[in-house]
């Protein structure tokens, strides 16, 4: 085995990230990735990346929050590796090692403090716990027009609307909430 | 091949199939089945009347079936011989032909299939390959969209004998395209499909596009690739010259092909490597370069001739670099795909290499072979008493053991290759292999730990592999304990658990079984089975009494002399750390068991001899 920096090392004992020294870099994921253009560098930079060790360009990376978890570069990865489950454990681990402060990390995690919080997304409350941990106040009113009309429509509800079976819910988020305070989103 | 055709000393067995092969180099018996053809061999002339009245008409294979062909037909006009053949499936017996073969009176409706005997000195396998079949990667969509061909395909499109002739034109519409895709990489190098690369498949691509660039040159061509591979004669030259010619290479493998249901016209989504970006490309036609896949009925052929096949699938060489041409099967060699993807050049010249190789076994009357071959004392083999047993055959990796009921295991010593591994797994020690014997490596093992054994690591070794490890440690100057002790046997598949056992009985402080990794076996199984004999072996031992780790196991290739010096090295160390006085002890103890082991070894006479005297006289 050839000699390993740390941060490959860390990835390769991720769940999904043990084949990702398999890449050839043919492309066939960021062109297959409907998040490409979003993204800072795609799918295929990210596995380079890895594979030199560049930790500090890669977990701030967006690229890793904007993926949505599609899998459709995963079934057509030539070499079988589970890209997506890869950019997971790199959100994971950027959680981890304090990369938190971008505002897609800070939209992850309010998103998931509010879903464990009632079982599904409650979007005043997302907003209200998004906005509080970027003190963007300009973000927020900017957000107004459009919630003005979503509420006009129905689309926006006043109060949160609860899972029925609120302990099965629980038991689901429980393992994830014991095992590390600062889990993925 | 019209050559071949001619030579008085070469005959042509077409539509035929090898059934069965018996014996062995120089004398095999080939048993080939002769399909019926219908036609008479020695009557017709290829004139071709028979096939235009021919009322039927069907795909025609040699045309990817994108012509029609009869069901009285040849393969395609340059086949030799040049005979045609009717396809029973599709005839309906119009009889049409037989009146316009008129005077000749060559179609025979009553032929039968028509088993051949041959004896024959040597096989050269030329199976060939097939083409992958894309349709399973459905992003790009190969059989959901009429303008996405493979590149054989094509081939027959741009061929002025195909059935365009040569006239390029998209399958929807007929129209010639004015912009062509090429993909490469399709179901090679790829986990889900096949993971080897073909080999040749940039450089027909790049053939094919300069084709059509010298047909149309306003055609707009683009190959899409991951990585292009020209690495032979002339070949780096050849892709220049393409791109010199205007042909855009994108290096990024395309994630997905769609159609344009209005136009037929199709969309390639790929990441352009280069640039960082993705790009949507338009391309009226996309040809697929499909891996080349090993021949349908390779298995069976394979298990006819005993010759194994790599992962791949593809028939195995006997050495990938010393003895490429020949097979496991003494007197079998190999020529072209059928061993591994390969283009014409390498194809021609493994079958001139082939030929001379069997040129070399035909050219004599009497053919050496290594004195090495194991051999079978009737009066010990159970299988002569009536009881079944057999398990001889099952270990030889080259059926060079036959076992009929009631008679004593039988070697056919020009099959074998003197692995050994039969006489290591015969419970009744009625096998042995010459210059290899059980008493001869005992009484190198006596002479070895003659004195202080407990203070030695006994190491066996296999002659292509870990001995050539040993070597190259001491060519190389690795240092490594001197108190190391050597044995080299030819394959790891030699070393009976009673060599281990009766190593520790002299007393050995370590003992070392080592080989070949799994994949540089040089007996095909020879490592497989050793590995499996010694899987438990230390744990055995430790309920015994000698600590596991004084038994070890390693895998160390001719190259690996640092991993041979380290692993003597490490159980020198070993060895220094649970003391001498805790070895002398644990033989002490377990001298007795071990010795019970060697029970049935001692009916040997000649191996009685060598074990005989001292303190192991006694059994009970």
């Amino acid at each position: 085995m050839a000699k390993m920096n740390d941060f490959l090392g860390q990835v390769l004992a991720t769940r999904g990230g043990e084949r990702v020294m398999d890449c050839y870099q043919c492309g066939t994921c960021s062109g297959s990735c409907p998040v490409f253009t979003e993204m800072k560098y795609g799918p295929r930079q990210i596995m380079h990346m890895i594979h030199l060790g560049l930790e500090d360009k890669v977990l701030p990376s967006p690229d890793i929050w904007y993926c949505v978890s599609c899998y459709s570069c995963a079934s057509r990865c030539p070499r079988g590796i589970e890209i997506a489950d890869v950019m997971a454990a790199l959100r994971s681990l950027a959680l981890q090692k304090g990369f938190t402060q971008d505002k897609e990390a800070k939209l992850c995690r309010a998103f998931a403090e509010t879903v464990r919080q009632h079982g599904r997304s409650f979007e005043p409350e997302l907003l209200a716990r998004y906005y509080a941990r970027t003190l963007d106040l300009p973000g927020l009113l900017r957000q107004i027009p459009l919630g003005l009309k979503m509420l006009y429509k129905g689309k926006l509800p006043l109060l949160p609307k609860h899972v029925e079976n609120t302990r099965a819910w629980r038991k689901i988020f429980a393992p994830a909430e014991g095992k590390e305070k600062e889990t993925e989103c | 091949m019209v050559d071949a055709a001619r030579h008085p000393n070469i005959k042509i067995l077409s539509y035929a199939e090898v059934q069965r092969v018996d014996g062995y180099i120089g004398n095999f018996k080939v048993k080939v089945l002769q399909k019926p053809r219908y036609v008479l061999e020695d009557r017709c002339n290829g004139c071709g009347l028979c096939a235009p009245v021919c009322p039927i008409e069907v795909p025609n294979e040699f045309e990817e079936g994108i012509a029609p062909r009869r069901a009285i037909y040849v393969p395609q006009p340059q086949a030799v011989p040049l005979i045609y053949t009717i396809d029973m499936d599709n005839c309906i017996e119009c009889y049409k032909c037989v009146d316009a073969c008129g005077s000749l009176h060559a179609i025979d409706f009553s032929q039968k299939p028509e088993e051949i005997d041959l004896d024959v000195g040597t096989i050269i396998v030329a199976t060939g390959f097939d083409i992958f079949d894309p349709t399973p990667i459905e992003e790009y969509g190969y059989g959901q969209y009429d303008n996405v061909l493979t590149a054989i395909e094509l081939e027959r499109l741009h061929n002025s004998a195909g059935p365009t002739v040569g006239r390029l034109t998209r399958p929807s519409d007929g129209q010639i395209p004015r912009r062509v895709a090429f993909v490469q990489c399709v179901g090679s190098r790829d986990s889900r499909y096949h993971e080897y690369c073909s080999g040749f498949c940039c450089m027909y691509t790049i053939k094919n596009a300069l084709v059509l660039k010298g047909m149309y040159p306003d055609m707009e061509i683009t190959i899409f690739y991951i990585d292009i591979r020209a690495p032979a004669k002339s070949y780096e030259e050849f892709y220049q010259r393409a791109r010199n010619e205007g042909i855009r290479f994108i290096q990024g493998r395309p994630a997905q092909v769609t159609e344009d249901p209005d136009t037929r016209n199709l969309i390639i989504e790929a990441e352009d490597r280069n640039l960082g970006e993705v790009i949507d490309l338009e391309a009226e036609m996309v040809v697929l370069s499909t891996a080349a896949v090993p021949r349908q009925g390779a298995d069976t052929l394979g298990q006819v001739l005993t010759i194994p096949r790599d992962p791949s699938g593809f028939y195995m060489e006997y050495h990938p670099k010393l003895r490429p041409i020949d097979t496991p099967t003494e007197g079998v060699f190999l020529a072209g795909a059928a061993q591994g993807p390969k283009d014409i050049p390498a194809s021609v010249a493994q079958g001139s290499g082939a030929a001379a190789r069997a040129g070399r076994i035909m050219a004599v009357d009497k053919w050496e072979i290594e004195p090495i071959v194991a051999y079978v004392w009737e009066d010990r083999c159970i299988n002569a008493t009536g009881k079944k047993c057999g398990i001889c055959t099952t270990k030889c990796p080259y059926n060079a053991i036959t076992v009929e009921p009631g008679q004593a295991a039988h070697v056919i010593p020009a099959i074998c290759h003197g692995c050994g591994a039969c006489v290591a797994e015969c419970p009744h020690n009625a096998i042995t292999q010459m210059h290899f014997t059980d008493a001869q490596i005992i009484a190198q093992m006596h002479a070895l730990l003659a004195e202080t054994p407990e203070e030695k690591v006994l190491a066996l070794m296999c002659h292509w592999c870990s001995f050539g490890g040993a070597d190259t440690a001491g060519t190389s100057h690795f240092e490594y304990p001197a108190t190391s002790r050597g044995i080299r046997v030819m394959c790891s598949a030699r070393m009976d658990r009673d060599f281990i056992f009766e190593a520790f009985r002299l007393g050995a402080g370590m003992v070392l079984a080592s080989g070949c990794h799994q994949q540089d076996c040089h007996y095909i199984t020879g490592q497989q089975h050793a590995a499996k004999r010694f899987d438990k072996l230390a744990s055995a031992l430790e309920k015994m009494g000698i600590s596991p780790e004084r038994f070890r196991i390693e895998w160390i290739s001719a190259a690996e002399g640092d991993k041979y010096a380290r692993v003597i090295t490490e159980m020198d160390r070993t060895l220094k750390e649970l003391g001498v006085e805790r070895i002398k002890a644990e033989n002490e103890q377990t001298r007795e068991k071990l010795a019970k082991r060697l029970r049935r070894w001692r009916e040997v006479p000649e191996v009685a001899e060598v074990l005989g005297g001292g303190d192991d006289g006694q059994d009970e």
